[in-house]
């Protein structure tokens, strides 16, 4: 008897231990998943007078990898990238760009060397500036935090989903 | 009186060896000919290249200096810059720097000798574009190296410091786009020359412009 209560304690103990460590095992998946939905979209503003309001994320990819220099009104597209460190410039490397920093300096650096392009994208030092200037500037691109987006700003769809929508690819 | 054989067969002979010394000569001076005509021309191909490049170049960057103007006018209206921290975050320093242009190709034709072979015309053009090339250079340095000093500024001076980027984007735009007409005249010289000795067809250009059309909305 004493030794049936013995098994069935230490069955128990394996149990309760294969719980804990499946719990410990899950516990990151749900700290990063947390994590990503907490992080804000990235929304991708455009100059106001652009004809463009909706694009495809191979498209967006294009145009930011200076693959494609011109909209399809033949108007130049002028690419406003935040300065390093700020947070939706991270992101954007990582999802537009699939690079790490280097790789990106590298990238433009290449691609001007090859004559492919005649100068990288321009830097913008804060979401203001990106704002303001992505306003003046015919043909511009750029992106912001989307809490950063003013009223009166452009913002694009990405395969027809805005910022705040479910399943926007940059977020 | 009859003419001996011999001086016969010496006169055709020296005939022979003068017209084939003339010959060589006139082969030798077709070849140095055709040298100085292939060097010119892949001279002013080189030339036409760099002249476009440059123009691209500009071109990418004038809208954003023209951009960062209008917004710098429009934050000095609101008297919104106070501090060095408000002035980079608005404005920023690396966006204000002048293009690099380029200029190997007068380097190397004036190292190989190339622009003997060029007509004065095309030489005269080439020597002013890339004149007025290196001034803006150079003014553009002083000018960027003035604002850089001024944006180093102390609370109560911000306007100071807003008036001098101001400055500076005013007179680099103009240089800018005084710049750029220049490269238009070099490029239509440069045209000219190239469809003269068949280098191109009249509506051809020596390259596409950077990043042309062609790729609109692909």
């Amino acid at each position: 008897m004493r030794s049936a209560n013995g098994w069935s304690g230490f069955a128990g103990r394996i149990v309760l231990l294969v719980i804990v460590c499946a719990i410990v095992a899950c516990l990151p998946v749900h700290v990063a998943h947390a994590q990503g939905n907490g992080r804000q979209a990235i929304a991708i503003v455009v100059n106001p007078k652009s004809a463009v309001t909706d694009i495809s994320f191979a498209e967006l990819r294009r145009i930011f990898l200076g693959e494609q220099q011109f909209w399809p009104d033949r108007s130049k597209i002028t690419l406003l990238v935040r300065a390093p460190v700020a947070p939706e410039r991270e992101v954007v490397l990582n999802e537009i760009y699939g690079m790490d920093e280097d790789q990106f300096r590298q990238y433009w650096i290449g691609k001007m060397f090859r004559a492919e392009v005649a100068g990288g994208p321009k830097i913008v030092y804060s979401s203001d500036m990106a704002i303001n200037l992505v306003g003046v500037i015919p043909g511009s691109i750029t992106f912001v935090l989307a809490s950063a987006v003013t009223p009166n700003a452009r913002v694009l769809r990405i395969d027809g989903k805005l910022p705040s929508d479910p399943g926007y690819p940059l977020k | 009186m009859r003419k001996p054989a011999w001086l016969a067969e010496v006169i055709v002979q020296s005939i022979a060896v003068t017209v084939s010394i003339l010959l060589a000569l006139w082969v030798d001076q077709w070849k140095q000919r055709r040298a100085s005509e292939s060097l010119a021309t892949e001279s002013m191909i080189s030339f036409a290249k760099e002249i476009r490049r440059n123009e691209a170049r500009l071109d990418d960057i004038l809208p954003f200096h023209e951009g960062l103007r209008s917004m710098l006018d429009h934050e000095d209206s609101l008297h919104t810059i106070r501090t060095q921290t408000q002035f980079q975050s608005a404005i920023g320093v690396d966006g204000l720097r002048p293009p690099s242009l380029l200029q190997t190709a007068w380097q190397t034709a004036v190292a190989t000798g190339a622009l003997t072979h060029l007509d004065y015309e095309t030489v005269s053009a080439l020597s002013l574009t890339y004149t007025l090339q290196d001034r803006f250079r150079e003014d553009s340095r002083a000018g960027f190296q003035a604002m850089m000093q001024a944006s180093d500024f102390k609370p109560g001076e911000a306007e100071m410091a807003l008036h001098t980027a101001d400055n500076y984007l005013r007179e680099t735009v103009t240089s800018e786009n005084d710049l750029r007409a220049t490269y238009e005249q070099a490029e239509a010289i440069l045209k000219k020359r190239l469809v003269a000795v068949g280098a191109i067809a009249t509506g051809d250009s020596v390259e596409p412009a950077i990043g042309s059309h062609a790729g609109a909305g692909q």
